[in-house]
């Protein structure tokens, strides 16, 4: 404290004026976020807020002790003892959080707090009233033994403070070292989760969009919002369906997502309308949301002269889970797809995911569903299958030529390293070559032929055993401008007789971006 | 915003500490960190906790933040005296709240809590708390309690969670945490005591609340003393739990039947479809409804029962008297399988009956078919329809019973009744919902993520059954008049039948409204007559329960009958539930039941006419099982004041006895009373005295003395003219009619013209039984001038005295007695002529407005809490019954 509170000379007001420019100085950040004094607060409270002590009303011609703290004085009664400060009763929860003590000066005033204590303990079960007993003490003494009184309640006081505080130290410590643990322990479990392949944001609903029900179309400040038909936990994409995206000048399209029990915006994305294209938008979140439950909403609006068209997946009953267009249910479901991945755990990115605004993640893999529905670019060849198990696209290669799958779009603008990993997974198998390539999406052939791959489009055949795992590594002199189709190869070496248990695997598609 | 400092709060917190010490901590964050813009004051109760860190932490709390935290403390009380403590210094001292918030110290809010529940408050005025959906941490679960707040699902469950937000004027109100509640439920019972007081609920589904689940707390602690608490509930709230209040509730939250009437295209929602708060809709606005229950099934409820049926069979039932039984019925036989169908049959003339099949239907001719909603809801998200089509088909696969109930032949409203197309309306209806748009909706997706809380509302039809052992509940709602159950094992021409048709009337009279129930026939008489005095006639129509018969157990020599203790009782009590009065007339087995429906309220009657006589001679039978449950009846209503003064001689209070003395069974003008009377004085002598038998013929009527007697005035060539008329009510192929009586018997009558017109005939009326109560032909005879000549048995004293107003036989000398007395009045004309005027005169006036009177009174003045709500002069006598 930076000035005493005692003051001999002074009188209760003066103390409390004191006290208030002392508070006054002491201007302080509160918990609530902005200035304030709480002792400023407690005065206001109460006139009486703030430590005082009380004499018995027998007692009172013989106080003094106004000059050291407040003073309230105890009004005896049987059954409704209480203390009353300048003509003020005091609310009796003052007894515990402000009263220092009593003082008694007379055999009688002790018999009134013995009262009070009495009727506290059966009113409130509270009977920790401390009284200082100074019946048989001269007057000459009481300043000086009720000072020394009050100095060694308030250290008693400090002292409880103090093994109180040191108790919450040690106990934020202990948390502390437990929270390293986890986090260390965490880190390598999501290394783990990531090295094996097991880092997949798996898909958790689908709603498709519906041809028999009209599109919510937005136009430039249109609202339309749709609140999930799942919880927040693991949340990690969502992907909205745009039907139609009428052309023109430009416009952009904004997401929020939001969770509905504590108010708060998750993450926001602008998508500006050359970015869009008609079919799904995956909007993902580089870490999945934590594990607290709660409600996801989406808000989405459009700016711009023209507009753009989100298509509806069924009719509900329930106004909840309609989409609203400005406040208005539109009676159907928006077309949704959400995925989820380990509560709170930063999961690989797909290659198609758009990230919130400000985020940037450098390393995106080709979803396990992108690899289930590549393109065979041999029709008549039927060894092509994604394996759910290995999340591997399987081709099996042929005698005279090269078999390959397509992956539409699956290297975003700004790819600058495409790696895959390869393998056969059987000591049957004859060794087996793979190669990876891009090409522009327009170079796309629709005859199923494979494109001409420019220069530094597409790594050189590699050659693997059976059981043997490869990786494939396709590095890019510049960053792509445009999203690239990706290719994925395979075929016998030449001195491979026989396509017999050929099944080459292509797993774990990454695309590093610049 | 954050909350602000200030010291006019809008918003109190009510935070209860025992033992959270630490935990307590975060439910103080979770409050400061509010975000609001209105203050917010909390307030911290310590209840006496024992561990020192409680009050260290709510002092540093207090000191710390002065302007919202105030901390409290008081000696151990509880968790309901801890919230009420708090509550009641909100009250006292700050009067700027407008609403309190129940915070338990191991709980948290997240920020906007608050603030969002209190604009849910602001937002709906008629809301007097807001509570949450609950999302468990520690333990994670999440549980919807959304959808329409509904006191009938609280009646059977605890759905508002202490966590709510509840406006300060039901505090004000008086209604407070019951401390007496110490092992959990409290916040139950404070709510259903909220709502009693007709404040009301509302969900909040994204209120924010979050609720610590662990293992061992409080709630797993309750869960184990369930029964005691439930137990405890059930008493403290008995009004609330009373079948009539929760049908109430039902007919205005959650609806039983859902009524389709094709021909009307629109879907009736009701419990009782004559009540007044029947909701109406179109298929397209049912179909909303049924999907909403199929997609989101805890938060929308649908009826529990689809029922197809047109308007005009509706119309038509009710016309008949037998809706709500109809509609009872075909629930009830949900027991045997999930669709029920309704057929309609001829009886015959004046007659009426029912047959039920638990298998075998003829569904074709079906009027009405009732489907339950689960296996409506499989229906309509089945792959194909196959299955349920096959209900056209002559065998079908879905499993179905079936009721057929046969009306009289002339009865005026079955023309309405000729819609046999049930089946084919409902597979139209099932069609028709499957094309709902919104069945897309209903996949595998599960739309909200918080498991359904409120699972009750897919069964609300459970909630009224548990009164009833699970059997289905009579759907008729109190109405404000006075319902008087008729309780017969079977409906013919007996006396016992004409005893309950009249008192019919006469009730009727004094404003109640009477109902027919028949406990065992299924094949009754109902004249017109019975059915203009009767406003519903009701089957029981349950095998298993049988009036007589079966038991173990005797009481004064009766065997009582297994249906006493052994039966269905449920489907028995479930059926007459909504009675305010009950009488029972040779009810026999119904007596097991008495005792339940007086605990709901019911004023129960037992109405006596006489001693059976076992196959020697020894009196038992209702008189002696009343005497067994005489605890059961409020009321013994014989029909002598000689059978009164035996039942107070074998123990029953005399107060609850009142005697309702017999009175003629129909009535008859007093002109032509007068002039057949004085057309009877003009006879001559020489005519041929006019002896008539009217009645039942079996044993009990004293057959061979009849028979012996007609042979008798034969063989001694008196001038005397022999009509015997009746038919035999129970047959006894041993015993086959005597010669002397079958050569001159008369088809029964039972038209009252045709019997005024019978007695108007006669001279002397014979009637020589083994046992009787106070036969009603004694008494229509006298009435009609026509003298008595009758064996002394039962009550038969109290009206014929000898050689005043008739002749009273002793039973062992009947025939030499009966044949002596015939002869005497064959010859002597003018003896006969003083002891018919005398009959005439006695007889005249009394009729069952008087003879009920004394009962009427008792029934309106019952001090029970059911009669009491309605207003006693609907009670009173009206104008007196034209008899």
């Amino acid at each position: 404290m930076s000035q005493p509170l005692i003051n001999k000379r002074s009188s209760p007001q003066k103390v409390a004026q004191e006290r208030d420019k002392t508070f006054r100085r002491e201007q302080s950040i509160t918990p609530f976020g902005r200035e304030n004094s709480f002792n400023e607060a407690r005065l206001k409270a109460h006139p009486m807020m703030g430590p005082f002590i009380a004499v018995a009303q027998s007692d009172q011609d013989k106080s003094t002790l106004g000059n050291v703290l407040p003073v309230a004085t105890l009004m005896e009664g049987a059954t409704d003892p209480h203390l009353l400060y300048n003509g003020e009763r005091l609310p009796e929860h003052v007894l515990w959080t402000d009263l220092l003590g009593g003082v008694a000066f007379s055999a009688e005033a002790l018999q009134s707090f013995a009262s009070l204590t009495e009727v506290c303990s059966s009113r409130f079960g509270y009977d920790e009233i401390a009284v200082l007993d100074l019946s048989n003490v001269s007057g000459d003494n009481h300043e000086y033994l009720v000072q020394s009184w009050l100095v060694q309640r308030l250290l008693m006081g400090r002292q409880m403070q103090a093994r109180r505080n040191t108790e919450l130290m040690r106990g934020l410590a202990e948390l502390r070292e437990h929270h390293e643990h986890t986090q260390t322990a965490f880190s390598r479990l999501e290394r783990f989760v990531v090295e094996t392949g097991a880092a997949v944001r798996k898909p958790i609903l689908s709603l498709q969009p519906a041809s028999d029900i009209s599109a919510a179309i937005l136009k430039d400040g249109d609202l339309l919002e749709q609140r999930l038909p799942c919880d927040s936990s693991g949340l990690s994409d969502f992907a909205l369906y745009v039907q139609q995206l009428e052309p023109g000048d430009g416009g952009q399209l904004t997401v929020n997502l939001s969770t509905c029990e504590n108010e708060e915006i998750v993450a926001g994305w602008s998508i500006a309308s050359q970015h869009l294209v008609n079919g799904w938008l995956r909007l993902s979140l580089p870490a999945s949301l934590g594990v607290d439950q709660l409600t996801p909403a989406l808000h989405l609006s459009w700016e711009g002269l023209n507009g753009v068209s989100i298509a509806h997946s069924v009719k509900h009953p329930d106004l909840r889970h309609q989409a609203r267009r400005n406040g208005r249910e539109t009676g159907s479901v928006l077309a949704l797809k959400v995925w989820k991945y380990i509560a709170g755990c930063t999961g690989p990115v797909t290659s198609d995911g758009v990230l919130p605004n400000g985020s940037t993640v450098t390393r995106r893999i080709v979803s396990p569903e992108a690899l289930a529905e590549a393109m065979n670019l041999n029709p008549g060849n039927d060894g092509f299958l994604f394996n759910r198990d290995f999340r591997a696209l399987q081709v099996h290669p042929f005698r005279g030529g090269v078999a390959a799958g397509l992956l539409p779009n699956s290297a975003p603008k700004g790819s600058r390293r495409i790696s895959a990993k390869v393998i056969t997974r059987t000591d049957k198998a004859p060794d087996v070559e793979y190669a990876l390539a891009l090409a522009r999406t327009g170079d796309r052939s629709t005859s199923g032929q494979l494109p001409e791959f420019p220069d530094g489009m597409k790594t050189d055949w590699r050659r693997l055993p059976p059981l043997t795992q490869g990786e494939l590594h396709l590095f890019l002199s510049e960053p792509l401008e445009l999203p690239h189709d990706l290719y994925l190869m395979t075929r016998l070496p030449d001195d491979v007789p026989r396509a017999d248990w050929a099944w080459a695997n292509f797993e774990q598609v990454e695309i590093c971006l610049a | 915003m954050f909350i602000r400092t200030c010291r006019s709060p809008r918003l109190g917190v009510v935070i209860p500490i025992f033992g959270h010490s630490s935990l307590l901590i975060e439910a103080i964050e979770s409050v400061l960190t509010q975000k609001a813009d209105f203050a917010i004051r909390v307030i911290l109760v310590n209840d006496g906790c024992r561990f020192p860190e409680t009050d260290e932490v709510c002092r540093d709390y207090a000191a710390a933040f002065p302007d919202q935290i105030t901390y409290l403390r008081k000696p151990n009380g509880g968790l309901s005296d801890a919230r009420n403590f708090g509550i009641r210094h909100i009250l006292a001292a700050l009067p700027s709240v407008e609403a309190v918030y129940l915070l338990d110290a191991d709980n948290r809010l997240r920020r906007g809590a608050l603030a969002r529940s209190m604009a849910e408050l602001d937002e709906h005025p008629d809301a007097d708390w807001v509570y949450p959906n609950i999302d468990m941490f520690g333990t994670q679960q999440a549980w919807d309690y959304g959808g329409d707040y509904s006191l009938l699902l609280h009646s059977t469950m605890n759905l508002c969670e202490a966590g709510s937000l509840i406006r300060r004027r039901v505090f004000e109100a008086g209604i407070m945490f019951d401390a007496q509640f110490k092992l959990g439920w409290e916040d139950w019972d404070f709510f259903l005591c909220a709502a009693r007081a007709g404040f009301r609920g509302r969900n909040l589904e994204d209120f924010g609340f979050l609720y610590r689940k662990r293992p061992e707390s409080m709630l797993a602690d309750s869960a184990r003393d369930h029964p005691v608490i439930e137990a405890a509930m059930r008493l403290k709230h008995k009004e609330l739990m009373q079948p009539d209040a929760l049908m109430a509730l039902e007919q205005t939250e959650c609806p039983r039947y859902a009524i389709v009437a094709p021909d009307r295209g629109e879907v009736l929602y009701t419990v009782d479809p004559l009540a007044d708060q029947v909701r109406r809709l179109t298929v397209t606005e049912f179909a909303a409804d049924i999907w909403r229950s199929v997609i989101i099934p805890g938060r929308y409820h649908t009826p529990p029962f689809l029922v197809v049926m047109a308007s005009d069979v509706m119309d038509g039932l009710r016309t008949a008297g037998v809706l709500h039984w109809a509609l009872w019925k075909i629930e009830d036989m949900h027991r045997h399988a999930p669709i029920t169908v309704l057929n309609i049959g001829r009886a015959g003339p004046e007659r009426m009956g029912v047959v039920h099949s638990a298998r075998e239907t003829n569904r074709g001719a079906a009027v009405a078919l009732s489907i339950g909603s689960k296996l409506l809801k499989e229906v309509l998200t089945d792959g194909s329809t196959y299955w349920i089509d096959t209900l056209s088909q002559p065998t079908c696969d879905p499993p179905v019973a079936g009721i057929e109930l046969k009306l009289p032949a002339a009865f005026d409203a079955s023309e309405k009744l000729t819609r046999p197309t049930a089946v084919l309306d409902f597979l139209s209806l099932v069609h028709r919902l499957r094309a709902s748009p919104f069945r897309a909706a209903a996949s595998d997706i599960s739309w909200d993520w918080r498991k359904p809380g409120i699972a009750p509302r897919a069964a609300t039809q459970e909630i009224v059954r548990r009164s009833f052992r699970g059997a289905a509940a009579f759907p008729r709602l109190r109405d404000g008049d006075g319902h008087v159950g008729f309780i017969l094992p079977l409906i013919e021409f007996g006396g016992v039948e004409k005893v309950a048709l009249n008192m019919a009337r006469g009730l009727r009279a004094y404003g109640w409204v009477p109902h027919a129930f028949v406990l065992e026939a299924q094949d009754i008489a109902v004249s017109l007559e019975w059915r203009n005095t009767f406003e519903s006639t009701n089957f029981l129509a349950e095998s298993d329960f049988k009036v007589w018969g079966g038991g173990e157990f005797s009481f004064f020599g009766t065997t009582l009958p297994r249906s006493t203790t052994e039966a269905p009782h449920g489907t028995a009590v479930g059926m007459l539930h909504w009675l305010d009065v009950a009488i029972s007339f040779q009810g026999g087995a119904v007596a097991g039941i008495m005792g339940q429906l007086r605990r709901l309220g019911a004023t129960t009657v037992l109405s006596l006419h006489l001693s059976d006589h076992s196959a020697f001679g020894r009196p038992e039978g209702n008189t002696y099982l009343g005497l067994a449950f005489e605890h059961a009846f409020d009321i013994f209503a014989p029909c002598s004041h000689k059978l009164a003064d035996w039942c107070h001689a074998m123990g029953v209070p005399r107060a609850k006895i009142v005697t309702v003395q017999n009175a003629p069974g129909f009535e008859v003008p007093t002109e032509f009373l007068a002039r057949t009377q004085g057309a009877r004085d003009s006879r001559r002598s020489s005519d041929p005295l006019r002896v008539l038998y009217l009645g039942r013929l079996d044993r009990q009527k004293g057959l061979e003395r009849l028979a012996a007697v007609i042979a008798g005035t034969k063989r001694t060539k008196l001038n005397v003219e022999w009509r015997v008329i009746g038919t035999a009510v129970v047959s006894d192929k041993n015993q086959p009619l005597p010669a002397e009586i079958k050569a001159i018997l008369e088809p029964p009558i039972t038209d009252s013209d045709a019997l005024s017109k019978v007695l108007a005939w006669a001279d002397v009326l014979v009637l020589l039984s083994s046992y009787e109560g106070l036969p009603l032909t004694i008494l229509e005879a006298m009435r009609a001038g026509v003298v008595p000549v009758a064996t002394d048995v039962g009550a038969v004293s109290e009206v014929v005295r000898d050689g005043e107003n008739g002749v009273l036989l002793p039973l062992q000398n009947a025939v030499t007695g009966c044949l002596d007395a015939i002869t005497t009045f064959a010859k002597n004309r003018r003896l006969l002529r003083r002891l018919s005027a005398r009959a005439f005169a006695e007889r005249q006036g009394y009729n069952w407005t008087i003879a009920i009177e004394e009962l009427a009174e008792r029934l309106a003045n019952k001090d029970v809490s059911r009669l009491a709500e309605r207003s006693l002069s609907s009670f009173a006598a009206t104008s007196p019954p034209p008899i």
